[in-house]
């Protein structure tokens, strides 16, 4: 029996040994970069850029549903009125309901053929050292706090969280955004709810290293073991958006999504970049929202994230950012004051973007029934970009407690 | 449901000022703006038809804490085609209502959750001689409403409009008929542009017919009888 464990051993390192060269060398086959290269960038120009190549407005056709919005308007500190448009039902309006917004989550897999091989960013991949033992992306994106409900407090620390109802992240941020309005009770009922389906996988195959994909090798300490088929350790592949949103509008049109829905993409192991793929200095946007036409048909992408990749950003992060986005600015072209030098903003923006001011600030984490702890990031409450006066849960400008003041004029920016 | 089309519906103004007349002749209609002022000897709170919430359909019926059965209709001039539940808050575990009623008072909302669903109509199984309920729009600021009345002669009164205060606050109104327990039903509405019709109605406040003010002839019938009495004991006295 000794000889034959021995054996078994010994079969076993072997096999190992020739497993091992691969999963560890197969992104050695890829331009090598190290994480510390790469930094997040605003979505917001590449979007804007976007826009400018769209037509002025798609019409929907008669009788089109279309996405659920109030509109509101307010005097802000600089003494000029903002109206834009959020999703949902009036908190204002002194009945409360619950809103009711379909979201279709599309899965997409995008192969970059790339020195002789095919690189496969798969959110319906396994990835066991990243999500764990039978997990998918997709599938962890839907057990997640995004589309679950869980008991949230928030506020920060001011003096303490107050609890804003055992609801999903989207919805709790929205809440304690308009505290005030909803009544200041955890028992209020007004609620935005996302009812999620999950369409059939959508592939795209891009040629790389071009301007429009690149797969790159990384460098550093990655989650990833798996060596061979999709979601290979240690890579991240590169898709400059202006290849991409062209075809995610097509997959919209294809699936016979309607304005009324939220069509979400779910990326793994792949981001995008503002312009040439290959140019390092264009990656990367880990996610992004827009809209066709005013109104008209909005939608998101995001990453899922394995976790080892970006600082700061983990699983859910980036798509946090671009649903609570979505929410308080479908169309994209909520006015504020101009804001900015903050976040992942360097510059000057003017939109209500709840997520911009704060990437890099994760809200406290929240472990679900899947035992999976996910890292929603912080958002900025509506009131940071208008007023001194937060109608926010505790007072505050951003739902856990980072913002204690709100936006200062840009230039210069930052915040009070 | 004729009826309360003909009860409320504002373009039959010209229509109900014919009725007016009618009902002039003999019903003195008088508009109360507070619980105090109509002196009700009965309610009927709305929580017996639902938690925070819940859908109420055309035709379901309430019963006052007197027993008399109230049967609600919504007219659906904002599109929505029934009412819900709403509880202002704060309140557990749900509530709904943000407008500076009680805190856990149910009230009866006019909408459908999305679109308005009044007018609101309110139907007793025993005539009153008066009702009376706090309402509030739903949009934020101020709002006219009105209120009426339906006769259990078929005639209705005039309609009678009141506004709020500048920030909206709950309102009182309700019709006292001096003439006796002759109100069959009462109508409310919220009229201002861009209100959708939508509002909620506070406990619904009545005036009992059994315990109702007695009417003028019921005064003389019985202060004849009281005549009566007095004399026959003046009659027995003088014989003793």
């Amino acid at each position: 029996m000794k000889r034959k464990a021995l054996l078994l051993l010994v079969c076993v390192t072997v096999a190992l040994g020739a497993v091992l060269p691969l999963a560890f060398g197969q992104s050695e086959k890829l331009r090598q970069i190290d994480p510390s290269q790469l930094r997040q960038l605003s979505h917001e120009p590449a979007v804007k850029g976007l826009s400018k190549g769209l037509p002025k407005a798609k019409i929907p056709a008669l009788g089109t549903p279309t996405l659920t919005t109030w509109s509101y308007s307010i005097v802000a500190y600089d003494g000029n009125t903002y109206t834009g448009q959020i999703v949902g039902r009036s908190p204002f309006l002194r009945g409360k309901v619950t809103t009711t917004i379909p979201v279709v989550l599309i899965p997409l897999k995008i192969t970059i053929n790339q020195n002789g091989s095919p690189w496969v960013g798969d959110p319906l991949g396994a990835d066991p050292g990243c999500l764990g033992a039978g997990n998918t992306a997709v599938g962890l994106t839907q057990q997640s706090p995004l589309f679950n409900p869980s008991n949230i407090s928030m506020g920060g620390n001011t003096p303490t969280p107050t609890f804003v109802g055992n609801t999903t992240y989207p919805d709790a941020a929205l809440r304690a955004s308009f505290w005030q309005a909803i009544g200041a009770t955890a028992s209020s009922a007004y609620h935005l709810a996302l009812s999620v389906t999950t369409a059939p996988e959508q592939s795209l195959t891009f040629r790389g290293p071009t301007s429009g994909a690149v797969e790159y090798g990384l460098g550093g300490t990655q989650c990833g073991t798996n060596g061979s088929g999709s979601n290979i350790a240690a890579t991240l592949g590169v898709v400059n958006i202006n290849t991409i949103d062209p075809a995610l509008q097509a997959i919209i049109t294809n699936l016979g999504i309607t304005p009324n829905q939220f069509p979400f993409f779910i990326l793994y192991y792949d981001v995008i970049s503002d312009g040439d793929a290959t140019n390092l200095n264009n990656c990367c946007i880990l996610g992004y929202h827009n809209a066709l036409g005013l109104p008209g048909q909005s939608y998101g992408i995001s990453e899922y994230d394995p976790g080892t990749i970006f600082v700061g950003v983990a699983d859910i992060t980036a798509m946090s950012h671009e649903v609570e986005e979505w929410i308080f600015d479908p169309t994209g072209v909520n006015p504020t004051p101009p804001w900015g030098n903050i976040g992942q903003q360097p510059n000057c923006q003017n939109n209500l973007e709840v997520g911009d001011p704060l990437s890099g600030s994760e809200f406290p984490s929240i472990t679900m029934p899947n035992s999976v702890t996910y890292h929603p990031q912080e958002m900025a409450y509506f009131w940071w970009f208008f007023t001194p006066v937060s109608g926010g849960v505790n007072g505050v400008f951003s739902n856990n407690g980072t913002f204690l003041g709100n936006a200062k004029a840009c230039p210069p920016g930052g915040t009070n | 449901m004729s009826k309360c089309v003909r009860l409320c519906r504002p373009c039959g103004l010209v229509a109900l000022a014919l009725f007016v007349a009618a009902a002039a002749r003999a019903d003195t209609i008088n508009l109360v703006t507070s619980q105090a002022a109509l002196a009700p000897n009965d309610s009927t709170n709305w929580a017996q038809l639902g938690a925070d919430g819940t859908v109420v359909s055309n035709g379901a019926v309430a019963t006052s804490a007197a027993g008399n059965s109230v049967t609600v209709f919504f007219d659906g001039f904002g599109g929505g085609t029934n009412g819900l539940t709403s509880v202002e808050c704060p309140a557990n575990p749900s509530c709904s209502w943000t407008g500076g009623f009680n805190p856990g008072d149910t009230l009866l909302w006019a909408s459908d959750g999305t679109n308005g669903s009044g007018a609101l109509l309110a139907y007793f199984g025993a005539a009153v001689s008066g009702a009376g309920l706090a309402l509030q729009s739903d949009a934020p600021g101020a709002f006219t409403a009105e209120v009426q009345v339906l006769l259990t002669n078929g005639n209705v009164s005039s309609l009678v409009t009141l506004n709020s205060d500048a920030n909206g606050d709950p309102l009182f109104l309700g019709l006292v008929d001096t003439t006796g327990a002759n109100i069959a039903a009462i109508g409310f509405d919220i009229v201002n542009s861009g209100s959708d019709h939508d509002f909620a109605a506070d406990t619904l406040y009545s005036v009992n017919p059994t315990t109702a003010t007695p009417e003028p002839a019921s005064l003389f019938l019985f202060g004849s009888a009281l005549l009566g009495m007095g004399l026959k004991l003046r009659q027995r006295l003088a014989q003793r």
